[in-house]
């Protein structure tokens, strides 16, 4: 069946791929889209997505989320031509990003991040990435520390001596 | 070929197998159809007939680890393995892989037989290996060759932590590696990381010994270098030379091993040898001892030990407290889980016998009550067992409890993605994360395209700014500085050095105006930063350019605002300006040329979209046609000008210019 499937051609986007995540979700995209992530272009470009590609370390909710936004910048090539309309579409993928991103709680974005990077999706891995740098910045230690929840193991002595080396990066 | 790779592979190992004529090619595609591949160990992989133009092209994404063993120099290359942690490369030909690893962070490359092309590669590598921090290499120190192939390395390993050199010098020195020779080397930023270095079957060699003088001399961080001399060898001279040769790092430790210990690398485990031995012919492989008893001189090896241990213990100490920590908190969970279960089925026991019986059951005593008298709980136990919401006795109460305490922490993401986040911070943000945790204390410094910029608000940042430099690994992209103090212009200076070296594509430096407009003059570094794609200036001197410059080839904004050049410095200023084909923004207010006279110069921009130019003489520039213009602004003094306009308003002939003239 997943053979039928792959030699099924739609109008425009190519044979189509089955992905399937690490719960066992299946999710049918075409090349075009699929090869987005450099990881899945490689093996196209090998000859080895027949059977479905099996991506052990990526879950089937954070999959839905890669799939829609590797369905939703498809178009990114395909309308460069066309110069109205990219533009169009670009306000769109901006807002359409900037949702994805911003609504995340830590948990999933960390495994958003995650996948972007098994996949290597460089663009979205970029976007996720630049989410998390956009909350560190402006924030102090401390507060960086509760918002990642990353665990303060230096003795006071040695903050304070790493505060006291770079105090101008530390005044407010 | 029906071939479908092995979609879940993760580690390929083959030992000693032969693959008949042309399957190079297959071993590659065997290599690149399986994706997730994570390990690939070739050790004397026999390829008949595989020579080395014999063109395959091994690509996996997700390798960590590549182990390539061979005694012929075999054909094939790697594409960029991103991935790739580990790399150990023994034997020739093995330069060219290389150029697929810029991403590891441990390296061992040992080769007997050296060609000529392979120190081209390294001379020629496109990348720094930016996050390798273990090398062990040979190195016969009777050849150039391996002598430059080490240096090539060395310089492009930006952050190295540990080195091994193995000695394998069998021969008379072809050439006299002296100090001359070594500080001609091009050695800026090396050894910058330096703290480990072990130098193995070392023969004492003066070229060994000059190498062991160069460390010493320029690696500030040194804590350790052990020497350990070949069997047979015997030099207390040479000991009592390089233990009492003065060092720039204050902490650094020389320890002689009076006899050769056993870690030489990968290359020397015994299977290895043995397995090289066998298949060993001419020249390549000469390994004088194949399979040696190590014999370890006991003292010695305690004091190494001591002091590489001291090195480990603050990082084992804390791994325990970690561990300590979660085992506690398992603890607890476990507890806790206990705690409700008891609780939930006496409770639903007693409702039960209370239904069934028909007797009313007085309350539950107060816990608090019990858990103050004998039973001695954690703070945090205590707590849950008095809350009153918790005694409605539930898993639920327990689980919500365990949910609440490991949120993911962001330290659970690997550290190269860490560095791409710390990355896109701008400096300051990105040396606070430096307090947050053990493991942050030094990210910063290896997170390429942090961007660096101070405004004028920031005067105590200063002294700061050549630090952070020193301090960061990476090319440095972006640099700004918003406003220079006069008594900060020598440090200034110190910054185009470093900068000229790190790639530096966006500069700008502005200068607090001078007393009396005495500009300080830059250094001419800033003539070598030939990745530059924009650059401001002001209030400041430029130098002559150098007679080899050969401009900037990237930039395409050039803004110079009070600038002034000295004598003939419109030849600068034009080479500047036509060097840069892609130059699209260019501004030049204020600008002045020393001296009294001036050959006529002409701005040459066939890209150039906008223009400013402000001065207050007419310094004889010409404009040649610029078919790109799109914004102009011409302003010059009346008094000092009798140049003809019409022209000069030729060179904007074009339908969408709209820019205006003020002259």
């Amino acid at each position: 069946m997943a053979a039928a499937a792959a030699e099924a051609t739609t109008d425009g986007g190519g044979k189509m791929i089955i992905l399937i995540s690490a719960d066992g979700k299946r999710f049918e995209v075409t090349e075009a889209v699929a090869s987005q992530s450099q990881l899945i272009s490689n093996m196209i470009e090998d000859d080895c997505t027949e059977n479905g590609v099996r991506l052990p370390n990526v879950d089937g909710d954070i999959l839905t989320m890669v799939v829609d936004y590797c369905n939703m910048h498809a178009g990114d090539a395909a309308a460069a031509g066309d110069t109205m309309k990219a533009s169009s579409t670009e306000e769109e993928l901006k807002k359409f990003d900037a949702e994805l991103v911003q609504a995340l709680e830590n948990p999933v974005l960390f495994k958003l991040i995650l996948a972007a990077n098994f996949l290597n999706i460089k663009s979205l891995l970029d976007m996720t990435c630049q989410r998390v740098a956009d909350m560190m910045s402006g924030k102090t230690p401390e507060q960086m520390r509760e918002t990642f929840s990353i665990e303060n193991d230096f003795t006071p002595e040695e903050e304070a001596a790493i505060r006291q080396e770079n105090a101008w990066a530390f005044d407010d | 070929m029906g071939f479908e790779g092995f979609p879940n592979l993760k580690k390929l190992r083959l030992h000693e197998v032969t693959l008949p004529e042309h399957m190079g090619n297959m071993l590659a595609a065997l290599i690149s159809a399986s994706p997730l591949l994570e390990e690939v160990e070739l050790v004397s992989v026999f390829l008949v007939g595989d020579y080395p133009d014999e063109e395959w092209v091994i690509r996996a994404p997700n390798l960590r680890k590549l182990i390539m063993v061979a005694a012929f120099p075999y054909g094939g290359r790697v594409e960029e393995l991103p991935r790739l942690e580990q790399g150990i490369l023994c034997g020739p030909n093995y330069a060219k892989f290389l150029t697929g690893m810029a991403h590891v962070t441990k390296l061992e490359f040992m080769c007997h037989y050296m060609l000529s092309t392979e120190v081209d590669v390294l001379e020629q590598l496109p990348f720094l290996f930016e996050n390798l921090r273990s090398l062990v290499i040979s190195v016969n120190f009777c050849k150039m060759s391996h002598i430059l192939f080490m240096f090539c390395l060395l310089r492009s390993a930006p952050v190295l932590e540990e080195l091994d050199v193995v000695g394998q010098s069998n021969d008379a020195q072809d050439i006299d590696a002296n100090d001359e020779f070594l500080n001609a080397q091009p050695t800026y930023d090396m050894f910058a990381k330096l703290c480990v270095v072990r130098m193995k079957k070392v023969a004492c060699l003066c070229n060994e010994m000059h190498f062991m003088e160069f460390v010493l001399n320029k690696a500030r961080v040194l804590r350790v270098l052990s020497v350990y001399p070949s069997s047979g060898v015997t030099c207390s001279n040479e000991q009592a030379f390089i233990t009492e040769h003065p060092r720039v790092s204050p902490d650094a430790q020389v320890i002689f091993m009076n006899r050769e210990s056993a870690n030489n690398g990968y290359m020397d485990t015994p299977s290895v040898n043995y397995k090289l031995e066998t298949t060993r012919t001419g020249n390549w492989i000469d390994l004088a001892h194949p399979c040696k008893i190590n014999r370890l001189d006991l003292d010695a090896v305690d004091q190494h030990k001591h002091i590489e241990e001291m090195l480990l213990i603050r990082q084992k100490l804390l791994k325990e407290r970690k561990e300590m920590a979660q085992a506690l908190h398992e603890d607890k969970k476990l507890l806790l889980n206990y705690f409700a279960a008891v609780k939930k089925y006496f409770t639903s026991n007693l409702k039960y016998l209370s239904e069934q019986l028909n007797i009313s059951i007085p309350p539950f005593p107060e816990p608090s009550s019990v858990s103050s008298s004998s039973h001695p709980t954690s703070p945090r136990l205590a707590e849950a067992l008095t809350d009153p919401a918790s005694c409605s006795a539930d898993n639920v109460q327990a689980d919500s409890r365990a949910d609440q305490q490991p949120k993911p922490s962001l330290n659970s993401l690997p550290s190269e993605i860490l560095e791409n986040i710390v990355g896109r911070l701008p400096v300051r943000q990105a040396v606070r994360t430096s307090a947050l945790s053990l493991d942050w204390r030094r990210r910063w410094e290896s997170s390429p395209g942090i961007r660096f910029g101070w405004g004028s608000g920031e005067a105590g940042a200063a002294a700061a700014v050549g630090q952070i430099l020193a301090r960061y690994a990476c090319p440095v992209r972006h640099f700004r500085h918003g406003w220079i103090e006069s008594g900060g212009s020598a440090r200034a200076d110190e910054w185009l050095v470093v900068l000229a070296g790190r790639g530096v594509e966006h500069l700008a430096l502005i200068f607090s105006e001078a007393d009396n407009f005495l500009f300080h003059t830059l250094h001419a570094a800033i003539f070598s930063c030939r990745e530059l794609t924009k650059l401001e200036f002001g209030s400041c001197r430029l130098p002559a350019a150098p007679s080899d410059f050969s401009g900037f080839p990237n930039l395409t904004v050039l803004t110079l605002t009070m600038v002034a050049f000295p004598p003939h410095g419109e030849r600068t200023l034009e080479a500047m300006i036509s060097s840069a084909p892609l130059l699209q923004s260019l501004e030049l207010k204020n600008v002045s040329l020393e001296g009294g006279e001036w050959d006529e110069w002409v701005i040459r921009a066939p890209n150039l979209k906008d223009l400013i130019i402000q001065l207050e003489f007419d310094f004889l520039w010409e404009i040649e046609q610029l078919p790109s213009i799109q914004t102009a602004t011409i302003s010059v003094d009346n008094e000092s000008t009798d140049r003809d306009f019409v022209q000069l308003l030729t060179c904007f002939a074009r339908p969408s210019y709209t820019g205006k003239l003020v002259c």
